[in-house]
């Protein structure tokens, strides 16, 4: 049982209907390797000889997706835009809290960062909530509560996003 | 002038007269019909009473679907007919945070625009209502920008002698700003650096929570300007051993769960925060099985004192917010836990309404809510269909 039971079981039923996993492994390899902006996983540089690319799996339209570990929002991916970039007339928050998570494949903590986006409205779907290692707001850096879209031009929330930015110590 | 006054007059009441005799010889042809309902005032809108009563609560709408449209309904939990139940509500756009007087007859909600829907220049602005007629007594554009969150209890907060109001801001550094009630005017906004909320302590004290585990007590002078600053040492790890923001007060004394069982004591009563002690809410056998308070808005009390707090079993990292199957009921002076009510659909957030025959209010895993006696734990009804999309935070009425 979890928060918002009703949200959830709305938002796992219509993503189980649109997606199927083989579908968005497919399309998640292609934005990886083909996709210049997204920078590359710290995985492809520490690694020597086969195989050269960075490994991930997973839909990024569940909430079970890696990545989500501590976010507690609209995931992105369902709103326009994707796990790391922001849907069309939004802006992505420069300010944000992280998380660190665990890729199953590689088996490497990463820190991620939940960048929101922010304008327009709420998506209002795909609600997702994990908060592994979230904290309350009095440690804002770990704190999915706080409306990160406050530095933003719009303090309307839209969506989240989850970012790669760096490995995380080993514990 | 006058004769074609009164010539007029006169056809008036002619006309009348006959009017009346066809309506009286219809009505002689009929027995059975009614006489015509009387002529209704246009213009009249409801108020409420001073003292509002003990079932009634004002559920705290972040409306996270549409923060636009975020709210404070004031519903009566105990009435049984739909209709009845709602008596009001107040708009609180963008996150409002909420909190009230129980001297004052006010409610204060701090707010969020932007000049056109989500473009524009962004306001925040404190509004003053009456808790009578619900309608705006003042509004006062903030000079910093407020804490934008999921809601808190102490967002906001009053002085001893209600005079005073704290408002927490955030953007991303931490202050809070104290504000006159009786001359409405803004007092001054105080850096709390690396921590957040207000927490009414003493006469004219403030205590935020702060980053590092510790406490930060703001001490102000008798017109609510800085006076000193306490830290307190760090008594948890915000990592390790994290503690909720929800503490319950009683009598000065402020319990603050941990997310892992642990109840920390805190004296507020005094000018600055000081720590008194630790205690489990858990026993070994419950700490094995993982038994942990848990949800959002988890804790309360009643007008005797008695916590309430929602817990899960096999609780681990990661569902601290996601709520319980259980609410525990303590003793606070003998530590001794009274009473455990089975919660069947879940409970995220809960409130404990006044009097001696208190309810126990439970945000259910469907956002509806589940009404209980506190006395027994014996369930009543379930509220629903009160525009209630995410009413993470129920407040007592006065």
């Amino acid at each position: 049982m979890k928060l918002f039971d009703r949200f959830f079981e709305r938002s796992a039923r219509s993503v189980a209907q649109r997606s199927s996993r083989r579908g968005l492994l497919k399309n998640l390899g292609v934005a990886l390797v083909g996709g210049a902006s997204i920078p590359l996983l710290p995985v492809a540089r520490a690694s020597q000889g086969a195989p050269q690319k960075p490994v991930e799996e997973g839909d990024p339209s569940s909430c079970e997706y890696w990545r989500y570990c501590a976010v507690d929002g609209f995931l992105c991916q369902c709103c326009g835009g994707t796990y790391n970039s922001c849907p069309p007339g939004t802006e992505m928050s420069t300010i944000t809290w992280i998380g660190t998570c665990r890729n199953p494949v590689d088996g490497r903590s990463y820190v991620i960062s939940y960048n929101d986006c922010c304008g327009v409205n709420q998506c209002g779907t795909c609600l997702c909530q994990r908060d592994e290692r979230d904290r309350p707001i009095y440690r804002s850096d770990k704190s999915n509560d706080i409306n990160w879209c406050l530095g933003s031009t719009s303090y309307v929330y839209n969506c989240s996003t989850a970012i790669v930015v760096g490995l995380a110590f080993e514990e | 002038m006058h004769r074609n006054l009164s010539a007029r007059l006169l056809s008036l009441i002619t006309l009348f007269f006959i009017g009346v005799g066809v309506v009286n010889s219809s009505l002689a042809g009929d027995n059975a019909m009614p006489p015509p309902l009387p002529i209704e005032e246009i213009g009249r809108v409801e108020s409420l009473p001073a003292s509002y009563p003990e079932d009634w609560v004002l559920v705290d709408e972040s409306s996270f679907m549409n923060m636009y449209g975020g709210k404070v309904i004031i519903l009566d939990i105990a009435e049984t007919s739909h209709p009845k139940r709602m008596k009001g509500m107040m708009s609180k756009s963008m996150l409002g945070n909420f909190t009230q007087s129980s001297a004052r007859g006010e409610f204060y909600i701090i707010e969020s625009f932007h000049e056109r829907g989500a473009r524009g220049k962004k306001f925040d602005v404190l509004v003053i209502y009456d808790k009578q007629t619900l309608k705006v007594i003042k509004e006062i554009e903030w000079p910093t920008d407020r804490l934008q969150s999921l809601p808190e209890r102490y967002s906001m907060a009053l002085s001893e002698d209600q005079s005073l109001l704290y408002v927490s801001n955030f953007n991303p550094a931490a202050s809070f700003t104290v504000f006159d009630l009786d001359s409405r005017e803004i007092v001054e906004t105080i850096g709390t650096p690396g921590c957040v909320l207000t927490y009414p302590t003493g006469e004219r004290s403030v205590t935020s929570i702060c980053s590092n585990g510790g406490l930060l007590t703001t001490v102000l002078d008798k017109k609510g300007n800085l006076k000193a600053r306490e830290r307190m040492a760090p008594f948890f790890d915000t990592d390790s051993s994290p503690i909720f923001e929800w503490p319950v007060i009683v009598n000065g004394r402020a319990h603050f769960p941990s997310f892992h069982g642990e109840m920390h004591v805190i004296d507020f009563s005094g000018d600055v925060a000081r720590y008194i002690e630790k205690w489990s809410l858990v026993s070994e056998k419950e700490r094995q099985g993982n038994w942990r308070p848990g949800g959002i808005a988890l804790t309360d009390r009643d007008d005797r004192g008695r916590l309430y707090i929602i817990m899960q079993p096999d609780g681990k990292e990661g569902t601290q917010t996601h709520g319980g199957s259980q609410v525990w009921v303590f003793d606070l002076k003998t530590k001794q836990r009274l009473r455990i009510i089975d919660i069947p659909n879940w409970a995220v957030s809960l409130a404990v309404t006044r009097g001696s025959n208190p309810k126990l209010v439970i945000t259910n895993g469907s956002m509806n809510l589940d009404i209980f006696s506190a006395n027994d734990g014996q369930f009543i009804q379930t509220v629903s269909d009160f525009n209630n999309i995410t009413p993470l935070l129920i407040h007592k009425s006065y």
